[in-house]
């Protein structure tokens, strides 16, 4: 135990404010939260002279920069079941393509765990622990990312992690206790690689050697707010996908996920059953056009379902139409159509075939008795070689159903089904997004 | 649960809705076939316009 653990306040002996001090026995400094004075725990906490960049003790200055954040210092809160409690905030800057971000870190406590890192960044709040299990590769510094011709990777404790983004951030301001001594102007460089969760952060100070790596994971913001003692209510709202930020859907989501690709598959298995079931052939006949007509007669016993009129012909490399009516029993015409059959074939770098000797005619009976089709050749053409009109065969079948609204059913469900798996990939993306890393 | 019943109701219906268009082949019909039902008309060129 060093004076630290024993120590619960002191006064700044630069500005003269009284203040408490946190974060057991490791503290290695505390810096004034009015005058940002550097009280050294190996100096008994006297303000000793501002190191390189911290500049002399200015109590405008530290409220100018105190660094946004929900958070205050002493508050305390639980994460993952350890109860923590701020004791340091540090305000850093990374700039970059005459870019700059800042974010805000906060130093925790714990007496059972030790210290760790709370981050307020883009609305967000991110949990960070440094790891004493080295990863592999040991290192990744700003000169082997350079050096990379692939997107760098590492496996630690079993999970493996890609290269998000790298740069040199450097402290702006720094208030209250830590176990190391932040000051004004330190810079450090992390180079961050992305995991399913989490995130493995190797760091490297310009002015040590060694290197120490970090993971972070996105916390529940409104459960830390809570735990807190703060409101989410008040939280501003969050813009964007933070690489951090895992994918989350409600229990009913996912039912609807499961059911909507089950339900799809009923669908598509029905589609081709439905228009099949009770499926009967009424009539057919063979019928050489030179003849004066081709008829045949139906007995349909169910009006309600569609009865199929197929014609088929031995056109070839030709068009011919054929001119379709049907007439009940009285002889009272129901419909007519006229179809122009047509079928091409060739070869062209490979066979090729355009059209189809066959035809079908789909239709529903007013009520169920005899009826009768007629069929006449019309007009015929030849693309290619000659052809004459030989052959026609007509059919007919009842109970016939159609596929479309089991399958306009099964694309729904699908369409809902794989929407959300699309958002699963499409927030994956959008993690992603935020990497500088380019294959080029 | 009711959640999960009422939304596996809702996939069930509409499901048999569907096989029941299907079974009857709803929107089945051949598009020229309806259009000569409903103008009451069994004129083709080669048919002279007849009128049922």
């Amino acid at each position: 135990m060093t004076a630290a653990a024993e120590l619960r306040s002191l006064t700044c002996d630069a500005c003269g404010a009284g203040q408490s001090l946190r974060g057991g026995g490791r503290i290695a400094a505390h810096l004034c939260l009015y005058c940002g004075a550097t009280l050294e725990a190996a100096e008994a906490f006297r303000a000793m002279r501002p190191r390189k960049g911290d500049g002399p003790p200015d109590r405008e200055r530290q409220a100018r920069d105190w660094p946004k954040t929900p958070f205050e210092i002493g508050q305390t809160g639980e994460i993952g079941g350890v109860e923590v409690t701020i004791i340091g905030v540090i305000g850093r800057k990374m700039a970059y393509d005459g870019k700059v971000w800042r974010w805000t870190e906060h130093q925790l406590y714990s007496p059972t765990h030790g210290y760790a890192w709370l981050s307020w960044e883009e609305n967000r709040i991110v949990f960070t622990r440094k790891s004493r299990v080295p990863p592999k590769p040991f290192r990744i510094g700003y000169i082997d990312i350079g050096k990379s011709e692939s997107r760098p990777s590492a496996f630690h404790l079993g999970r493996r992690y890609s290269y998000y983004d790298s740069g040199w951030s450097e402290i702006e301001f720094a208030a209250g206790s830590f176990n190391f001594i932040p000051t004004r102007g330190d810079r450090s460089h992390a180079a961050n690689l992305l995991g399913a969760r989490r995130m493995l952060t190797y760091r490297i100070y310009d002015d040590r050697p060694e290197v120490e790596w970090e993971l972070s994971e996105a916390l529940d913001r409104d459960a830390v707010f809570k735990s807190f003692g703060l409101d989410p209510a008040t939280a501003p709202p969050k813009r964007g996908v933070h690489p951090l930020e895992p994918f989350e859907r409600s229990p009913a989501l996912a039912d609807l996920r499961n059911m909507a690709i089950g339900f799809a598959i009923v669908a598509l298995v029905a589609a081709v059953i439905a228009p099949r079931i009770d499926l009967q052939r009424i009539a057919a006949a063979d019928w050489r056009p030179n003849a004066e007509g081709a008829s045949i007669t139906m007995t349909v016993t169910d009006a309600d379902r569609l009865v199929e009129l197929e014609i088929e012909t031995d056109v070839s490399n030709a068009w011919v139409e054929v001119e379709l009516e049907v007439e009940d029993q009285a002889g009272e015409p129901v419909f007519a159509v006229e179809r122009v059959i047509e079928y091409y074939y060739g070869y062209d770098d490979g066979n090729w075939t355009e059209g189809s000797r066959v035809d079908s005619v789909y239709f529903r009976v007013p009520e169920p008795g005899v009826y009768t089709a007629f069929a006449t050749v019309g007009e015929s053409g030849v693309w290619r070689g000659s052809f004459t009109p030989e052959r026609l065969r007509l059919s007919a079948r009842e109970g016939v159903g159609s596929p479309w609204p089991l399958v306009i059913a099964a694309a729904l469900f699908a369409l809902t089904g794989f929407g959300l798996i699309g958002q699963r990939i499409l927030h994956v993306t959008r993690r992603w997004s935020g990497s500088d890393w380019s294959d080029d | 649960m009711a959640p999960r019943l009422v939304m596996f109701a809702c996939f069930a219906a509409a499901t048999a809705l569907a096989f029941y268009m299907s079974y009857y082949g709803v929107f089945g019909e051949s598009g020229d076939v309806a259009r000569s039902l409903r103008e009451g008309s069994v004129g083709g060129p080669g048919f002279g316009g007849r009128v049922k």
